[in-house]
């Protein structure tokens, strides 16, 4: 059992709150021998909020890659919802990508495309047909704080608000899990903290998030669950200080900028 | 239905960008279908018409002409006649005069009864027009004929070629067997340009793939608009060749009429139809199979 969950023991004992996210004794070598990650435990309960850190190379990726079923383990088990990956059909793939809202280092935007049309995108191609996709596609655009951006394109967008677009994209289809991988890797440390903030919400509102970061800095600040991950192994996974009262999301060293 | 319609329109909608933006390769594809599947329709219609050559040779076949000397006397044409008739491998016997033969000539040959005018008499002989029952003593028939005073000499005793069905015959076969050997060939040949052109289209969208993989994209939502792709450059060259095909028959046709006038070819209609229809349903085949082989090879789902 994890450290996460014995620190809410009211939650963890409650049978009908099963982890989110498990992974059991999962390890991933890659074809070219590489071992990248190696017995790997871990549960992250709904609306959890968990960072991943290690130094580049630590195995942070390959771990998210495994969770979202870019790739598949080499050995042990993962669950996401219930559901073992590594036995999953590949017709059941679109359907485990749409409870995760993904969203990486680079922003993935579609150059051609205005923010607008960028957002709209992930729901035309997974719920063609969509009613009120322009509500939606503002919806999101406002948690992010770019409703007044709407029509211009990425490429008159700041990094910030480039990787903001991206997470409003991830947010479209309103899944339960957000997965963030160096999300703020291209960013400056103010912005960095925007993102930051801005994911912080996106957990208040109910959707478990996970944020790989080798930003020691940033994970500092937010008192929130850390795996550590070095050399392919999870070697800490604590509470950052103490967990908050459920349901405050505040952030403890929020002024601290 | 919403969802089904919003579908097919962002699966048209992308196909056509893909084709435009990479124009140079679609175009070549296409063009290099369309001049295959031009080919295929040529030699459709070339064996078409080799086809009724030989149907009408061997319509021929069964019957015989006896052609008689002029001014032979009609009690040796009737000695003939039922001599040839007690023949238990002739089933039918019909004599000819003269002026038959013209008026059959002028309805088969054009400015035939101009061409008669000027020669003031009718160079035509008469003849005896034997049915058989067998094609097999056709030669015995006609050695036998050859035999008789009244018939004419050498050459012209008979209208017996035995080569030339032959010669059609193997026409027909080497046609066909070039045909399938082409299809094949050529084929294949388009159905690898296709796929070179949807793996370029693959990767002018590689953006747009990556993302729809990313957020949950069904596997058809994804590989729809790559085939639609090259069903569509297959359709534009069939309608290419179609066409092409279409405007160049009749005029083939009537050549050949005018070159080879005692073939009786004809222009087909219906036949050029049924062509049109293979063009369509290989172009739309060729470009479904070779955008299907394409997105399986170069678009990891
Ligand atoms: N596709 C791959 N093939 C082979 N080795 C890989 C691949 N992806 C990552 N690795 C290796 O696995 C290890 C962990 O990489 P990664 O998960 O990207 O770490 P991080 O995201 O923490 O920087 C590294 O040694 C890296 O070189
Ligand atoms: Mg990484």
């Amino acid at each position: 059992m994890s450290l996460a969950a014995a620190a809410r023991p009211a939650l963890a004992a409650d049978p009908a709150l099963r982890p989110v996210i498990s992974f059991h004794g999962v390890g991933k070598t890659y074809p070219n021998g590489t071992e990248a990650l190696h017995d790997i435990n871990l549960s992250i309960f709904q609306q959890d909020f968990v960072f991943l850190v290690g130094a580049s190379g630590a195995g942070k990726s390959s771990l998210v890659r495994l969770l979202i079923r870019e790739e598949v383990s080499t050995s042990g088990r993962i669950f996401v919802d219930g559901q073992e990956l590594s036995r999953m059909a590949r017709r059941r793939l679109p359907r485990l990508r749409r409870k995760f809202g993904i969203v990486f280092q680079d922003y993935k935007l579609l150059p051609r495309s205005t923010v607008a049309q960028n957002v709209a995108f992930a729901l035309q191609v997974t719920k063609p047909g969509q009613r009120h996709l322009r509500e939606k596609v503002e919806e999101s655009l406002w948690i992010v704080g770019l409703e007044d951006k709407v029509h211009k394109f990425p490429d008159e967008l700041s990094g910030g608000e480039q990787q903001r677009v991206a997470i409003a994209r991830a947010l479209v289809h309103r899944p339960p899990i957000f997965v963030a991988d160096e999300p703020t890797g291209n960013l400056d440390p103010d912005t960095s903290w925007g993102i930051v903030q801005l994911l912080l919400q996106i957990n208040h509102r109910g959707t478990t998030v996970v944020m790989a970061t080798h930003n020691r800095e940033v994970v500092d600040l937010v008192r929130r669950r850390v795996v550590a991950i070095e050399g392919g192994r999870i070697v800490r996974d604590e509470a950052q200080g103490q967990y908050l009262r459920e349901g405050d999301a505040t952030l403890v060293s929020g002024g601290n900028r | 239905m919403i969802t089904l319609l919003a579908t097919l329109r962002f699966t048209l909608v992308s196909a056509v960008q893909n084709f435009w933006r990479n124009l140079a390769v679609s175009l070549a594809a296409t063009c290099t279908m369309g001049a295959i599947l031009l080919f295929i329709g040529g030699i459709l219609l070339g064996t078409h018409m080799l086809n009724q050559m030989l149907t009408a040779e061997q319509a021929k076949a069964s019957n015989i002409k006896i052609y008689l000397e002029d001014g032979v006397s009609l009690g040796s044409i009737a000695n003939l006649q039922s001599e040839l008739r007690a023949d238990p491998r002739v089933s039918a016997v019909h004599f000819e005069n003269k002026d038959d033969a013209a008026k059959e000539a002028s309805s088969q040959v054009e400015n035939f009864s101009e061409s008669l005018k000027v020669l003031g008499s009718n160079p035509l002989p008469a003849s005896l027009n034997l049915d058989l029952h067998r094609l097999a003593d056709l030669p015995a028939i006609d050695t036998m004929a050859r035999r008789n005073a009244i018939v004419q000499r050498g050459n012209l005793a008979t209208d017996y070629n035995p080569a030339i069905i032959d010669k059609l015959q193997t026409l027909i076969t080497w046609a066909w067997r070039f045909a399938v050997g082409f299809l094949i060939v050529f084929g294949t040949l388009s159905v690898v340009i296709i796929m070179i052109s949807i793996r370029t289209a693959v990767l002018v969208r590689r953006r747009e793939v990556e993302i729809m993989k990313l957020v949950g994209a069904t596997d058809w939502f994804v590989r729809g608009p790559f085939i639609l792709e090259g069903v569509i450059g297959g359709v534009i060259a069939a309608a290419i060749s179609g066409t092409v095909i279409a405007a160049a028959y009749k005029p083939a046709v009537d050549h050949l009429r005018s070159t080879l006038f005692f073939f009786p070819l004809s222009y087909d209609g219906s036949y050029l139809a049924v062509v049109a229809l293979l063009l369509f349903a290989a172009g739309i085949g060729l470009g479904a199979f070779g955008s299907y082989l394409g997105v399986r090879r170069f678009l990891t789902v």
